[in-house]
């Protein structure tokens, strides 16, 4: 321990050479009696501290739950008691589309067989596209307004008005003027976004769970108000196709088994009420269309709850047979309906 | 006597410490839970539960390091720290040799605030919802440094000794950042740790509580500064001595030739201080940088809504949001990957992804019996997997799926070449295989009449597992591909129908 | 004092390694993977399928014949619907047209499903929610002209096209369940 020269670093000086510590005066002792007090307070503070982040790290820990499947909801069925006597299918001819929606409506006993005083309603028409009434790619300005004056009329609570459309939502409900003459006609539209869908049991064949429009979680009755169009894939879209547009999710992959995807859609809705718009019709380059050349004039409505009857007659307009289009075939198996329209209670009305 | 305890505490820490690294590997690492250190780190703790907003439960054992703090100080930094053995150990190597010029280069300076600005930073960005401490603390970054960079490098001089040659990409970035903090001890003696660490800082700012602290008898003392000629923190025992950096190595206690030094309980309030000069706008204005960045850097990457398909992620990863509040980086995964198909991200995962773990099937493929990376990963950012959930039991249960394989018909043998191979077919791990062929007759350029198995994918087999692309003999651009679409952690990203979710 | 805290600091780090090496060393708990069950074979099960249409069939006789239909002619017979079977790992299907006692047309499609889970599986994927179960048969169904039921790794469809041939259908189906074993 002992070296030569002044000490360095780690040398120890003999203790001798040490000072010792000198004795405490009574102001020290008085600063002793201080220093105690702020001495608790640091050992106060420090144990605070410590007991803090103890109870901190065990309030926040992960308790390991596996993630709770909460029960989805599942839709209602919306399907009107029908009265006896009462007709099935209604179709009507005429140059004035909302006369034509008038004359089917009170053919089938009047919305009020539809709709009760209060219930809350949501009308489904398409406005997938970003396309004028002309091109015929949505349903028909005129024929919606028409609807929902029917529909405001009986007495509804609420009336939605709401399509997930496939081009952006602002310019599809603006060019297709349904979003004007539905707010004219008194109905709360709802142009969706990420916010607007929740998950649901689709419990379909083929669709366990999807994204879901909320209107059609909450209503109590659904009115679907369907364009008369040539599609690619499935050769047609009408009444049945037209659920396709309460989906969020990726909703592109039903296209990978398009007609039981349809029926399952259909099946979960269970609709009270389809108005189908055949005032325009789109014969070619479907659904989107685009080409007035496509479009051909047949100032037809048919209104009823037998989706498959009506776009068996749908089909006629497009001059399929309906036997050929495959969601038509599925209904009828999944005993949503008949595509025999003309076995049911039908009244045809001239213009 | 307690400054050779304090030794004997470094040298077997980070024996076990890089112990326990090599041995993570596949075949050696048993159960060994080679994250303790991680789940010690009171900044991986902080931080991820800020922004997760729940606290993975082993990192609970971070208050092992945080209680004793409040009581002790800031031992860790030079009893525990493996990154500050290094540098303890590198800037003893870089000391002067005179002891009034040692004293200069371990004396406090203004720079040794700016840890407490990176801090503030981190916590910033952690309560936005980022969690960036993989590239400044000390241990992630060690961790990666080894794995990533030291072990690779070693394995491949040994001819694939202990792990088979890897490779990691861009890894001569991470060497650089590794050895660069390592090298700044020759500007002076723990540059790192009293500058940049944001560990360090975190453990000063509890250190303002520490019940015992260095004490320097001022009666006795001379004013030689022998006290100061060693100190690791700059704390100043010469002088006041600042509790909140000093690291309790005890060198000052040795280096006083008096014997004034001592570490006491509760020592008088005047000998020591815990100020940190930092005016409040500072810290504050560096946490809302830091939370304000967040934003910014999402809506610029680019990674929503069109994520990269190199961006396959290890299975049992969270979703990308709730990961990237985890993730690290500091590459255990990447060390266990029993092919080494696991790398560092560069772009694939944008600017808060950097360097976080992605499969590149071209290097190595997912084991489908594997479920090593799930086992290593300190935070929960990969869950831990069993290995029935992960292989599934068709059609009832499906997969877990790191994405799907796609055929290049250009590059692939059979479609493009008209030549017979199917290896991947072969390969296929899952039962039935997601890789099935067809027969077809084709004519040879020879005018011959030849039967090629032309092979087809099964998405709803596919797991992404990536053994197709790596054991495609396409070299390069392999004939088969995969890409994180149809992943099973996002919803969003399922492409096929089956299962029956929209 | 100092020497029991440097012994109880010296304690430490062995003491925590060796605990360390201690919990690793076990072999991480694998649950091994269940091996797939092998499948009834083909000419064995077909046999099997075949023998359930004959005998007594609660008083119905069969209109012509058994038909077996494997993956490729499913979709010829059911056309779309025939994937979520498939996916169930299906073995065969076997259909045939029968008439009730009094004559009434049904249609009768026995699915060997292969495992029971898979019958499991399909039999909840197809029931539609206003089918109601039936008392004193359990897991079946019925609905209106249609009566559904699962025993084993048999999954029965049964389809009537009037009220005669509704209510035969219980019978039919008592008499096939009897007969799987």
């Amino acid at each position: 321990m002992s070296s030569n020269g002044p000490p360095g670093p780690y040398d120890q000086v003999p203790a001798a050479q040490i000072p010792k510590a000198t004795q405490t005066t009574s102001a020290q002792s008085a600063d002793t009696a201080g220093m105690d007090r702020r001495a608790a307070l640091r050992v106060g503070a420090t144990a605070a501290m410590a007991l803090g982040s103890v109870g901190l790290a065990l309030a926040l820990r992960d308790r390991g739950s596996e993630k709770k499947t909460r029960a989805l909801p599942t839709i209602k069925d919306h399907r009107a008691e029908k009265p006896a006597g009462a007709t099935d299918m209604a179709i009507a001819r005429g140059p004035d589309p909302a006369a034509n929606v008038r004359k089917v409506i009170e053919a089938l006993g009047g919305m009020g067989r539809f709709v009760r005083r209060g219930e809350r309603v949501v009308i489904k028409p398409n406005i997938g596209w970003n396309r004028t009434p002309e091109q015929a790619a949505n349903t028909n300005p005129d024929v919606v307004g028409e609807v929902v004056r029917l529909v405001v009329a009986a007495g509804a609570g609420k009336v939605w008005l709401t399509d997930a459309s496939v081009n952006t939502a602002e310019q599809c409900f603006a060019r297709s003027g349904i979003e004007k003459a539905a707010k004219a006609a008194g109905a709360t539209v709802i142009r969706p976004d990420a916010s607007a869908f929740r998950e649901v049991n689709v419990s379909g064949k083929l669709l366990r769970t999807g994204d879901v429009l909320f209107p059609f979680v909450e209503a109590d009755r659904v009115i679907n108000i369907p364009i008369v169009k040539q599609h690619g894939l499935s050769l047609a879209s009408m009444s049945l196709k037209n659920w396709y547009g309460v989906l969020g999710g990726q909703r592109v992959k039903l296209h990978q088994n398009i007609h039981l995807s349809i029926i399952d859609l259909a099946a979960m809705v269970k609709p009270t009420l389809t108005i189908m718009d055949a005032t325009r019709i789109l014969l070619a380059n479907g659904p989107t269309g685009g080409s007035l050349a496509d479009v051909k004039q047949m100032d037809t409505i048919a209104a009823g709850s037998d989706e498959v009857a009506l776009d068996a007659f749908g089909a006629t307009l497009l001059g399929l047979n309906p036997n050929d289009v495959g969601f038509i075939v599925e209904g009828m198996k999944a005993g949503l309906g008949t595509p025999q329209w003309q076995s049911l209670k039908t009244v045809e009305l001239g213009g | 006597m307690f400054r050779w305890l304090r030794r004997a505490y470094q040298v077997v820490f980070i024996g076990f410490f890089v112990f326990l690294v090599v041995l993570t590997t596949a075949g050696f690492i048993r159960s060994y839970n080679v994250q303790w250190l991680l789940e010690f780190d009171p900044l991986v703790a902080v931080t991820t539960a800020l922004a997760s907003h729940s606290l993975h439960r082993a990192l609970l054992w971070s208050l092992v390091i945080i209680v004793p703090t409040l009581v002790f100080g800031r031992f860790f930094c030079s009893w525990i720290c493996p990154m500050g053995v290094l540098h303890h150990a590198l800037g003893f190597l870089a000391r002067k040799r005179r002891p009034p010029d040692r004293v200069k280069q371990n004396s406090p300076r203004r720079s040794h605030k700016i840890k407490y600005l990176v801090l503030a930073v981190i916590l910033g960005l952690a309560a936005a919802g980022s969690v960036q401490i993989g590239l400044l603390d000390p241990i992630a970054s060690t961790w990666r440094g080894l794995a990533t960079s030291v072990m690779p490098a070693l394995g491949n001089l040994a001819f694939g000794m202990y792990q088979g040659e890897r490779h990691f990409q861009w890894g001569t970035l991470i060497t650089l950042v590794f050895f660069g903090a390592l090298a700044l001890n020759f500007v002076y003696p723990r540059f790192y740790c009293r500058v940049l660490c944001p560990l360090g800082a975190l453990l000063g700012l509890l250190s303002k509580f520490s019940l015992f602290r260095i004490r320097k008898n001022q009666e006795v003392c001379k004013s030689c500064k022998f006290c100061g000629a060693d100190c690791q923190g700059a704390a100043d025992p010469q002088g006041t001595v600042r509790a909140t950096e000093c690291m309790v190595c005890l060198n000052c206690i040795e280096g006083c030739p008096r014997g004034g030094i001592s570490y006491r309980f509760l020592p008088p309030m005047r000998s020591s201080t815990t100020k940190i000069d930092l005016a409040r706008r500072k810290w504050l204005g560096a946490g809302v940088a830091g939370a304000v960045a967040v934003p910014f850097m999402r809506a610029s990457d680019g990674v929503e809504p069109r994520p990269n398909p190199s961006r396959i992620r290890p299975p049992g990863s969270l979703e990308e949001d709730a990961f990237l509040e985890k993730c690290l980086k500091c590459g255990a995964c990447m060390k266990v990957c029993p092919t080494g198909g696991l790398q560092p991200a560069l772009h694939e995962a944008g600017i808060e992804g950097f360097w976080s773990p992605i499969l590149i099937p071209r290097i190595g493929y997912c084991e489908s019996n594997c479920t090593l990376c799930g086992q290593v990963c300190p935070t929960g950012a990969i869950e831990k997997l069993t290995l029935a959930k992960k292989v599934g039991e068709m059609p009832a249960r499906p997969p877990v799926r790191i994405g799907s394989a796609f055929f290049d018909k250009g590059r692939c043998l059979p479609w493009g070449y008209q030549t017979e191979c199917i290896v991947c077919e072969e390969v296929c791990p899952t039962s039935p295989k997601a890789i099935y062929f067809k027969l077809e007759t084709i004519t040879a350029r020879d005018g011959s009449q030849k039967t090629l198995k032309l092979p087809f994918i099964d998405l709803d087999y596919c797991t992404g597992c990536g053994t197709c692309e790596t054991r495609c003999p396409v070299v390069d651009r392999a004939g088969v591909r995969v890409s994180a679409a149809n992943e099973s952690r996002t919803p969003r990203s399922s492409i096929s129908l089956t299962g029956g979710k929209i | 004092m100092r020497i029991f805290i440097f012994v109880v600091l010296a304690f430490i780090p062995p003491a925590f390694i060796g605990w360390m090496i201690q919990q690793g060393h076990r072999a991480p708990a694998q649950v091994a993977v269940a091996a797939g069950k092998p499948r009834a074979s083909g000419a064995e099960a077909d046999k099997t399928l075949l023998e359930l249409f004959q005998g007594e069939l609660g008083g119905a006789k069969i209109k012509d014949k058994v038909g077996l239909y494997d993956e490729k002619g499913l979709f010829d017979y059911i056309d779309g619907a025939a994937p979520i079977f498939i996916q169930r790992h299906y073995r065969k299907l076997a259909a045939a047209e029968m008439a009730s006692a009094d004559g009434a047309d049904m249609v009768c499609d026995v699915y060997d499903m292969a495992e029971p889970a898979n019958a499991e599986s399909i039999f909840n994927a197809e029931k539609s929610a206003t089918a109601k179960p039936v008392t004193d048969f359990p897991d079946a169904i019925s609905g209106p002209m249609s009566f559904v039921f699962r025993s084993g790794r048999y999954y029965v469809k049964l389809t009537a096209f009037d009220a005669k041939a509704e209510a035969a259908l219980p019978g039919l189906a008592k008499a096939l369940k009897g007969k799987m074993k």
